[in-house]
């Protein structure tokens, strides 16, 4: 154990302050009731004892298991400073100033490369009327298109329906006898059950999942659909996004920004395999293994947008769609390619994917979202039957 | 905090050897936090992957403090009947019935709204009894949000109204726990009211000290190689690691077949004790058998 020894517990009490000030540096939310509780946590223990301040300081400053590591690296930091350590610039940086700029957003969109463009669409105008742009390919869209596509996203409705949750509200007629409320009114006519009480469940949102392949070969669509899934946040609130190309990244915090384009700066810099290759099976493994149980409880509905260009183990793929596939209530492929003429999922891993959905539906153009919009509004009342898949 | 057993506590340590007392060996964090709950009167979130004794520490807390465990099971729908309070009905209208034989009907309707006729749930039981009990809310992640916000009401003030009878309210606040698998995410302004626990899965030293401890008939050897064997798995890739309350079923389990030391066939044969998935079992199966028979005979 580390002791910070006894000479230099004078030093502590001055300073208490400047470590929430450390914590909150590292992007780790700390509100003045909690400093409050900090002197009052540590006024409790024994200041000389390195590891019980810690511990009291941890339980009071910290609120998810994620921000464990931030505290320790900011607590590491304060007691170097209570030893003399002079604070130098990498210790006290604001992360404001270290956020990036989104000028220096990762090229989401590559700049049109001639060699691009998919579709038919060679003449280019600089921007065209909504009811031209809802059927052009993404792909092939001009910066001012994407924006006005952008808009248009942000108008779409997007619910992915409702289930019936365990709650029960009144109800005038139909649903069935709530024997208890009946009951409970009849003391009113001296025990008489003369008013019949009836409830129906409740409806709840369903959760919405998002995974979102942002490997090389989507990159014409990546920043449209980190854009839709900014809006698909703000506007149904029960919202969780993960990123994947070679490692998933879970973005659901950065999506919780009101302007989109913080939103996506944010996504931009905590997401480390830009426009990397594809190892879908790997990343839906990660999402399996350390989401699933968290996430895809009470009804959820999954929207996995990817090419299906796996370039990993194919039988990876094949056995982590199947697994768990039956914890979502509705399993939805977005595929940008199923939108090009004569596309077929044909390669192995489309296949896979293919066969471990519900909906596999073409996201090229917004058109297609918008279908998409209307079928996830349906979603939340029966799905189609199910073939169990062999694990 | 008012009771007397908590303000014998005066440290951290002093925590630890009541925990010990109960066979439960806890580190040293969890102890200044739980120290820290009790003195600053405030609720304890405890998160932590399954099994890693989250509710054991309300059962041994309330065992050291000598004190009575209220507790309050979480599930979806859990409403303020359940939780709170609820009148008898049956027994109202009994009442009203008699009274009106008995020709005192007026009287009946004051007397049916009395505290005789209220069925204390859980939470308005820890609020409005007369000693201080220790209120676990076990699984909050499995109530939804509706009960999560009632919840936030009662953690601040410590009372509950009944509208037709009055305010109930704590004398001291009891200790409360909460505990959480994550199943979902608690809303933080619940956390805000809360100190916060992580516990996580044990060092093999400690998961020894509590096998030892949970188990004191066991062989040293056979304690040494099932740890050895837990802690080799939990570092491989499942989708369901086994806790810590595995760990104790499956020494039980070996205890129980008389096994003396562990090899392969010994494992294979009680696989399903630790991993509750057959994906699992099978990976273990294929992959990792000969590496975890190698690890408890190298322990």
């Amino acid at each position: 154990m580390r002791d910070i020894g006894a000479p230099d517990t004078g030093h502590v009490t001055p300073n208490l302050l400047l470590l929430p000030r450390l914590v909150r540096l590292r992007g780790v939310g700390v509100d003045a009731e909690q400093s409050r509780l900090l002197l009052r946590a540590l006024a409790e223990v024994d200041l000389a004892r390195e590891d019980d301040m810690r511990a009291a300081a941890r339980a009071v400053l910290v609120r998810h298991p994620a921000d464990i590591p931030r505290f320790e690296n900011a607590f590491d930091t304060f007691i170097a400073l209570l030893r003399g350590a002079r604070p130098s610039s990498s210790n006290l940086v604001s992360r404001k100033t270290s956020r990036m700029r989104e000028s220096e957003l990762p090229a989401l969109v590559p700049e049109q490369g001639e060699g691009r463009i998919r579709g038919e669409r060679n003449v280019r105008i600089v921007s065209s009327p909504l009811e031209i742009l809802r059927r052009v390919d993404f792909a092939a869209m001009t910066a001012e298109e994407r924006t006005a596509a952008a808009r248009f996203l942000a108008t779409l409705e997007w619910s992915p329906g409702f289930r019936r949750s365990r709650r029960f509200d009144r109800s005038a007629h139909g649903g069935s006898l709530d024997a208890r409320a009946t009951l409970a009114r009849s003391r009113r006519w001296l025990g008489e059950p003369l008013e019949l009480v009836r409830r129906t469940p409740r409806q709840k949102r369903r959760p919405l999942v998002l995974l979102l392949d942002v490997s090389g070969s989507m990159d014409t669509y990546t920043r449209l659909l980190l854009q839709l899934a900014h809006s698909l946040s703000r506007g149904w609130g029960r919202v969780e996004a993960f990123t994947f190309g070679t490692r998933l990244t879970r973005v659901t915090r950065q999506m919780r920004h009101r302007r989109a384009d913080s939103a996506l700066a944010h996504v931009a810099q905590s997401v480390e395999d830009w426009s990397g290759g594809t190892r879908i099976g790997e990343g839906l493994h990660q999402f399996n293994r350390r989401w699933s149980r968290r996430v895809l409880g009470r009804g959820a509905v999954v929207l996995l947008c990817t090419d299906g260009w796996e370039r990993g183990d194919v039988s990876v793929l094949a056995a982590e769609a199947r697994a768990r596939q039956r914890a979502a209530y509705r399993r939805v492929w977005l595929n940008p390619l199923a939108g090009t003429r004569g596309y077929a999922p044909e390669g192995a891993g489309a296949r896979a994917l293919a066969a471990a959905v519900d909906d596999h539906l073409p996201a090229n153009t917004l058109d297609g979202l918008a279908a998409i919009a209307k079928l996830l509004a349906k979603a939340g009342r029966g799905r189609p039957v199910r073939r169990q898949l062999p694990t | 905090m008012g009771s007397v057993a908590v303000s014998n506590w005066s440290s951290p340590d002093d925590v630890l050897i009541a925990l010990e007392r109960e066979r439960y060996v806890a580190d040293r964090s969890l102890a200044v936090t739980l120290f820290l709950a009790l003195r600053l009167g405030k609720p304890l979130f405890l998160e932590g992957e399954a099994g890693v004794g989250k509710t054991e520490v309300a059962k041994v807390l309330c065992a050291s403090l000598g004190s009575r465990l209220i507790r309050l099971q979480c599930y979806e729908g859990l409403d303020l009947a359940s939780a709170v309070y609820e009148w008898d009905h049956a027994r109202q209208i009994l009442e009203i019935r008699l009274a009106e034989a008995e020709g005192r009907a007026a009287a009946a309707r004051t007397r049916i709204y009395s505290e005789e006729f209220l069925i204390k749930r859980p939470l308005l039981e820890a609020v409005s009894s007369a000693d201080t009990p220790v209120l676990l809310i076990d699984e909050v992640d499995r109530a939804d949000e509706e009960f999560e916000a009632y919840l936030l009401e009662l953690l601040s003030d410590f009372q509950v109204t009944v509208p037709e009878l009055g305010t109930f309210k704590a004398k001291t606040p009891p200790p409360v726990i909460i505990t959480s698998n994550r199943t979902r995410e608690v809303h933080d302004a619940l956390k805000r009211r809360c100190l916060y626990h992580w516990i996580d899965y044990p060092t093999a030293e400690r998961e020894l000290a509590i096998v030892h401890a949970r188990m004191p008939d066991i062989s040293a050897r056979l304690a040494r190689s099932v740890v050895a064997v837990v802690q080799a798995l939990r570092g491989d890739d499942l989708f369901k690691r086994p806790g810590v309350a595995e760990t104790l079923d499956w020494a039980m389990a070996l205890g129980a077949l008389g096994a003396v030391e562990l090899d392969a066939g010994a494992i294979d044969s009680t696989l399903g004790v630790l991993l509750k998935y057959e994906d699992d079992i099978r990976h273990v199966r294929e992959a990792s058998l000969p590496l975890l028979a190698e690890a408890a005979s190298g322990a």
